[in-house]
């Protein structure tokens, strides 16, 4: 009796065991993909255009070696983006700056500081519908 | 029907009238201050606020936050009209008493903190008596509304201030209109101490002013790209790269650098050569471009340098012991877009050079009182102390590179063509300030191989920088 329940109990532990990586592989929360990177550097974004989907991320990453000070300010935006909402801080080096974006239009982007120079686009493509 | 629309007429005046009263009344209250100016207090223990931040973050405008002796390890954001007025205040017996380090220093979202006070689109914000120190880009940084393109920050005034060994400038104000900086000290930048830029052209110009202060062992004293309406006067500049430094550039907005003076300063031993590697400033710039296989850099020993300025007053100072150049005048060597970074239209006048034949200017190869690359027009010279030195050239007359005031019309004042005739001024520059790429060993530290060092008699208690080892000269 005791070697049957033993039995069972390795059974069950065994199907457990088996079950949890797959569910858990099942599960996993699905990793968003990498963000796609803007240099800012004296006195340039690079790429100054760029074309992502929907839900995708953005990081503007400021150039180490910058003598000059930038910033990265949404200028126009489709309906409905608060601009606010993407405005970075002022400064030189070392900034951290990642924008989701999750409504599609074209997105125009300057440095206030340097705006003949720093100019650049994010486009968000609409999502193509399934039929 | 009359007498009824009478009536209605009397009572509705009656009634506008008695709405009138209160509206006098809420008119009357509303031209009182509808917030009473508040003072906060921050310190690193017992206060309420513990950081300037979160003080200036509760402030609105013409509040004070005072801030008692301490190290505060942060960057301050004061942002937006609402602070107009804001005054920041240390509370120490001296400026240095309150340090606002920038050496580990974050911002709220795990940025590096860039600037240790950073005004954005803060009219007449004030700050006083605090050190600003190690931050990886500048001290104060004062600049327009980032939201919009209209220009803020006009009024400001920095006092009491110390700008120590910020990557940068130390007090910047960038896109502003009128303000003061004043009996501050600056030392250890990566660029200038004092930096006063893109300032936009003006019908009716709020003047900026920038008076006894002190700038010492920076890459430049003053800087100022695109710089407008600045008097810079009573100041001593010493000990930097170059002393005083306005500037036209395409980078910045507003070009070029115009309607500017600078009078009564003592501009002495800039000959600081801080590409020698024991010095412990290093330039943040990567230098003036490129020319074939010339690497342009900034250039040392020099007292003022006009470079691609109009309309430019450099008036009654004493200039003395720069080895290079006392005071010069040049367009961007390398051109720049729309040609508009041209040496024109500037004074030179009653200045006293060479401290009496004590402390000469210009003790080396191609060195001078005064120095012009020959291009432009309109520049002039006057009434300079006896015995002042023009550099001169093979192929243009000392009359037409140095002409007394006011200037002839172009093109006789210069060679009204830039390097057309004065291409020996030309390669005086380029020799002087360019690194050839293809040879390591040449690099900018070999501008003191130029000089014939001399000792300086004392001068209120200063003391000349001198870096060793010195540079081992190329034959």
């Amino acid at each position: 009796m005791i070697r049957r329940a033993l039995i069972l109990v390795a059974a069950a532990v065994a199907l457990v065991a088996v079950a949890v990586p797959v569910s858990g592989a099942l599960s996993a929360p699905h990793k968003p993909p990498k963000p796609k990177i803007v240099a800012v550097g004296d006195d340039y974004y690079a790429p100054v255009s760029l074309k992502i989907h929907k839900g995708a991320r953005v990081r503007w990453k400021w150039n180490m070696d910058n003598f000059n000070t930038h910033n990265v300010v949404l200028n126009k935006a489709p309906r409905g983006v608060k601009k606010s909402k993407f405005r970075s801080s002022t400064g030189a080096i070392g900034i951290l700056f990642v924008r989701k974006f999750t409504v599609p239009g074209n997105y125009k982007f300057v440095c206030t500081l340097h705006r003949a120079l720093m100019q650049m686009t994010v486009t968000v493509k609409r999502p193509v519908k399934k039929h | 029907m009359a007498s009824s629309f009478r009536t209605r007429y009397v009572v509705a005046i009656a009634l506008g009238a008695a709405l009138l009263v209160p509206a006098f009344a809420t008119g009357t209250a509303s031209a009182k201050p509808k917030h009473r100016h508040k003072t906060f207090v921050v310190c690193k223990h017992g206060c309420k606020y513990r950081t300037i931040q979160s003080a200036v973050d509760k402030a609105r405008k013409r509040d004070t936050v005072r801030v008692k002796p301490g190290k505060y390890v942060e960057g301050v954001l004061v942002k937006g009209s609402k602070r107009n007025g804001l005054r920041i205040i240390g509370t120490g017996k001296k400026p240095g008493a309150v340090v606002l380090e920038g050496k580990n220093a974050k911002t709220a979202d795990g940025s590096l903190a860039n600037h240790g006070i950073e005004g954005d689109g803060v009219d007449n914000l004030v700050i006083k008596n605090l050190k600003v120190t190690h931050y990886v880009a500048n001290g104060v940084f004062l600049h327009g509304h980032s939201d919009t393109a209209k220009s803020a920050c006009h009024g400001f005034l920095m006092k009491d201030l110390i700008a120590a060994f910020n990557r940068s400038y130390g007090l910047f104000a960038f896109n502003c209109t009128g303000g003061r900086i004043t009996r501050s000290i600056g030392y250890g930048q990566g660029d200038s101490a004092w930096y006063i830029g893109a300032t936009p052209q003006q019908a009716k110009p709020k003047w900026t002013s920038i008076d006894h202060t002190k700038a010492y062992r920076n890459v430049l004293g003053y800087s100022g790209t695109n710089s407008k309406y600045v008097n810079i006067h009573d100041n001593d500049f010493y000990n930097n790269g170059a002393g005083v430094v306005p500037n036209t550039l395409d980078s910045e907005p507003y070009e070029p650098a115009g309607h500017g003076i600078i009078q009564n300063n003592n501009i002495f031993w800039n000959n600081f050569n801080y590409y020698l590697p024991a010095s412990n400033v290093e330039t943040v710039s990567g230098g003036l471009g490129e020319a074939g296989d010339l690497e342009l850099n900034y250039p040392i020993g020099i007292g003022v340098i006009l470079f691609g300025v109009d309309g430019w007053k450099v008036r009654n100072n004493k200039i003395f012991g720069n080895y290079k150049w006392g005071a010069s005048a040049f367009s961007d060597p390398l051109g720049n877009d729309g040609f508009d970074a041209e040496s024109k239209n500037n004074k030179f006048t009653g200045n006293k050079m060479g401290r009496n034949g004590t402390d000469l200017n210009g003790t080396s190869i191609d060195g001078a009182d005064f120095w012009v690359d020959g291009s432009g027009s309109g520049n002039c010279f006057q009434n300079n102390s006896a015995g002042s030195t023009f550099d001169p050239s093979a192929y243009a007359t000392q009359a037409n590179l140095y002409p007394a005031c006011p200037a002839p019309d172009p093109p006789a004042s210069g060679t009204g063509n830039s390097f057309g005739d004065a291409e020996q001024q030309f390669d005086d520059l380029i020799n002087y300030v360019g690194s050839d790429t293809t040879n390591p060993a040449d690099g900018p530290e070999q501008m003191e191989c130029d000089w014939t060092q001399h000792s300086h008699p004392a001068f209120k208690g200063y003391k000349p920088v001198k870096i060793t080892p010195g540079p081992v000269c190329l034959p």
